[in-house]
């Protein structure tokens, strides 16, 4: 049964019971021919995970939080969260935030202008917790109480009347990755205020005071990408059979024999791949060695640890883990001599290594970066390889990634180069820096826990999976096959599992895949279509 | 009638200080990571369609421009026309542009009366002769600036009001604070009106309150109503800069600090500088991978000891 709705934030912190539960009937309706689908609701977790773990949001464990073992536990851990806050206000701990932290902090005049932004509120069907500004004033009115000065009175008309207590700050802690961080909401603030940027700090208070993150980011993820080299556990010898299955499997494919090139010394490029490529997409690795091998650019990857992912999942939770994987990236580059990094198709890690680390790095360490996407149209523009579009003409349609276009700006060179290669490329609506995430953003699309990836694909994916069939519609048909570029690792996967609980291919003939395979199935010289029409 | 006067003055000193501490303590962080959002208004032709330069190969190699008047423009549309509110929240829009428009022509009411002031004071007009050709150009467009302000802030404060206090996604939120900013500038604004009406047409006594408050002469007002308003007056300029009407001047941070700031980082530069001197920070973050009492550079170039462990 659904928990009685709260009527005013107070509830938040003194209700002993769970929050809120999702009703599947409430959520943002999908169009022809999804008009009469049925979701299923949200798997409860199990009596001995709801014994063991957080849940008292909504429900779901998506970080997951181990409950306290006695009241002096959760005493100590909300001394620490105290700690932690006022160290979140500190230039000397958070001076890579400080400014946007208390720019938005101190100015929402509540106007719920971000409201309507925000593709998860909406999907869920405006489900209160998950409005852009909730988690803001939460964190807001601790603020106020705990480290401002004032009395009961001022605090009584600030509303600045919230209860500290271990419960309130598990519901926060877990509330902070109902945000994909995408920043829509940010963008339509009349003031500027981010509550994206205040989920992220909010994790970050968790993540570098009382030690919670996500599993698959902090021990899964970038731990394990500065213990292996990968994320994904792969060391540098197993990325070395990888490699070799790859370039047989292009051989195989395309009958071309590519030697991919590691660890060359003074290339001009070091191309830096999302590891899930390697793993999961890996004609994208393809498609990048024939682009770069045919237009002759002299580039190489690297086969050292901290040289062949690209990913950074500090990004979007720790900052001194983003330093760390950053600096592991200019270390391989700076140590191969090359011109310049370029990221390959992952918008996070474009992100990260680009316009983040740009304000740590220093001395011989600010090494060039740039986006593949304006190399490839320079490619594809310049006449270096023949291509014949018509080998494309099939419905596409663009997805961008929030990271890549609506945080760095990248818009264009992709778009030019579909709207050259696919004589059927189409705009998602809306689409450019007004997109909507994929809602795999900020470390959802590797959350795969407990009951977390069933409220990923039905609410987080859905408004990104409601643009692409409103995209389609003219050719919305099954023997139609249709494509969604989605040039970003982390995206592709939110696309795989979310199409793949929509039945998207069966009934409606939708794949999603790169932009560099779309350039590859184009290409003269590529007899057999490089796109299997698959849905993987 | 000089506690008046002294509290006036002790009122506009304390408004300017906590405006300025405010302004400072923004502009005064470190350094920070950049965390623009696009479009940025300074991106040459680019702005259109919220590209940057990083949509150039070899952008590192060449000089980035930046087109300063498309910024003041997009700044003008926001400040003036709320475009931002317009196009994402219409519904608030309708009371919010004449809110705020009322608001800038209050403020510039304010500002003409002081002007009318100075030029009395220094002989240029006489606030007393009705004679006078610029005088009364002055006085008018005064009048016109004031009682249109006065309108569109009455007008636009009251939808404000009414929708905060009916619609459920704003009483959510309400706290008694949210409320008491704008009944503070409806009293303003009604204090004021009744002295128009009553004692002070054209704002003459305005005008000599300021004149007065200029020239250090603490005659008597014999009016009332328009000591109560001065009261008002000092008692709100004292309570704006704790609320969040500061949002006026946080916007410019918001906007020209974080928003639109794109600038990169190069070997040698100021902004190198001011990031060394940020990774010299102490870090007393305590969950064990921190690494407590090192610096920031420190701790991005060691590995946290679970991770030597298996190296």
């Amino acid at each position: 049964m659904k928990p009685e709705k709260m009527k005013s934030i107070k509830e938040f912190a003194d209700r002993d019971k769970q929050i809120t539960s999702l009703n599947p009937d409430e959520y943002l309706k999908l169009p022809y021919p999804y008009e009469d689908w049925v979701d299923q609701p949200i798997k409860d977790l199990t009596e001995d995970q709801k014994n063991r773990l957080e849940h008292s949001l909504d429900g779901m464990a998506g970080i997951p939080i181990t409950k306290p073992k006695d009241e002096k536990e959760k005493e100590e851990l909300v001394a620490k969260f105290l700690s932690g806050l006022q160290k979140l206000l500190n230039k000397e701990n958070n001076w890579i935030l400080l400014q946007p932290l208390l720019l938005s902090m101190e100015n929402c005049v509540k106007c719920q202008t971000c409201s309507e932004e925000c593709p998860i509120y909406i999907s869920s069907g405006r489900e209160e917790i998950y409005r852009p500004i909730f988690k803001g004033e939460i964190l807001r009115r601790i603020v106020n109480k705990y480290l401002k000065p004032g009395g009961k009175l001022y605090h009584k008309f600030t509303g600045s009347d919230l209860d500290l207590s271990w419960d309130l700050i598990a519901r926060l802690a877990e509330l902070s990755y109902r945000c994909t961080l995408c920043r829509r909401c940010a963008q339509a603030c009349p003031i500027g205020v981010d509550n994206g940027l205040i989920a992220r700090e909010i994790r970050k208070l968790m993540s570098q005071e009382l030690g919670i993150a996500a599993e698959e980011l902090h021990n899964s993820g970038s731990m394990k990408q500065l213990k292996t080299g990968s994320s994904t556990g792969t060391n540098p010898t197993a990325l070395l059979d990888i490699i070799e299955f790859i370039e047989e499997d292009l051989k195989d494919k395309t009958g071309m024999e590519i030697k991919m090139p590691l660890d060359k010394e003074g290339a001009d490029i070091l191309l830096i791949h999302n590891f899930g490529e390697f793993l999961s997409w890996p004609d994208n690795i393809m498609a990048f060695a024939i682009i770069f091998e045919k237009a002759g650019i002299n580039w190489t990857m690297s086969s050292e640890m901290g040289g062949y992912d690209s990913v950074n999942y500090g990004l979007w939770y720790d900052d001194a883990q983003l330093a760390r994987v950053a600096l592991e990236h200019i270390r391989v580059a700076k140590k191969l001599g090359v011109n310049r990094i370029v990221m390959g198709e992952c918008g996070h890690a474009h992100k990260a290594l680009m316009p983040i680390a740009d304000r740590i790095l220093v001395d011989d360490n600010i090494v060039p970066r740039e986006s593949a996407f304006p190399i490839l149209e320079e490619i594809v523009f310049s006449g270096k390889i023949k291509f014949d579009p018509s080998k494309n003409d099939f419905p596409v349609t663009l997805h961008d990634p929030c990271n890549a276009v609506r945080a760095m700006g990248i818009v264009e060179p992709q778009r030019k180069i579909l709207r050259y290669l696919c004589p059927q490329f189409r705009e998602m609506e809306p689409h450019g820096v007004e997109n909507y995430c994929c809602g795999g953003g900020s470390g959802f699309a590797i959350m795969q826990g407990k009951n977390f990836p069933d409220w990923r694909n039905s609410v987080s994916f859905r408004m990104k999976f409601k643009q692409v069939l409103d995209a389609f519609q003219d050719k919305i048909d099954p023997s139609v096959y249709k494509y969604v570029c989605s040039p970003c690792s982390n995206c592709k996967g939110t696309f795989r599992d979310g199409l793949t609980y929509f039945n998207a291919f069966e009934k409606c003939g939708i794949i999603y895949g790169g932009l560099v395979e779309l350039i590859v199935n184009a290409m003269v010289d590529i007899e057999e279509p490089f796109i299997e029409w698959e849905l993987r | 009638m000089i506690i008046l006067y002294l509290f006036t003055y002790l009122a506009v000193l304390l408004f300017i200080i906590l405006i300025i501490s405010k302004i400072v303590k923004y502009a005064s962080t470190p350094v920070h990571v950049r965390w623009e959002l696009y479009p940025v208004a300074h991106e040459t032709d680019r702005n259109k369609y919220g590209g940057s330069y990083y949509e150039e190969e070899g952008w590192w190699k060449k000089k980035i421009k930046k087109n300063h008047v498309a910024e003041l423009w997009v700044m003008f549309e926001e400040i003036f026309f709320l475009k931002g509110v317009y196009h994402n929240n219409k519904k608030l829009w309708f009371f919010s542009f004449p809110f705020h428009l009322g608001l800038y022509l209050v403020v510039g009411t304010f500002f003409l009366i002081f002007a009318s002031a100075i030029l009395d004071i220094t002989s240029v007009i006489n606030l007393y002769n009705t004679q006078n050709t610029f005088s009364n150009i002055l006085s008018f467009v005064t009048n016109i600036c004031g009682y249109v302000g006065l309108a569109l802030t009455f007008v636009g404060c009251i939808g404000l009001i009414i929708q905060r206090s009916t619609d459920e996604k704003f009483k959510f939120y309400n706290a008694p604070i949210d409320f008491i900013n704008l009944f503070f500038i409806l009293v303003l604004v009604i204090s004021v009106s009744l002295t128009l009406l009553f004692s002070n047409p054209s704002f003459t006594l305005s005008k000599l309150y300021a004149k007065n408050l200029l020239t250090f002469n603490f005659a008597t007002i014999p009016d009332t109503l328009f000591i109560i308003h001065i009261i008002l007056i000092s008692l709100f300029l004292l309570y704006f800069p704790i609320t969040r009407m500061m949002h006026l001047f946080a916007k410019y941070f918001t906007y020209h600090s974080v928003r639109w700031e794109d600038e990169a980082n190069v070997k040698g530069g100021k902004l190198e500088k001011r990031i060394k001197e940020a990774l010299n920070f102490g870090v007393s973050w305590s969950a064990p991978h921190m690494k407590t009492g090192k610096t920031w550079a420190e701790v991005a170039t060691t590995f946290p000891p679970e991770v030597k462990n298996e190296t």
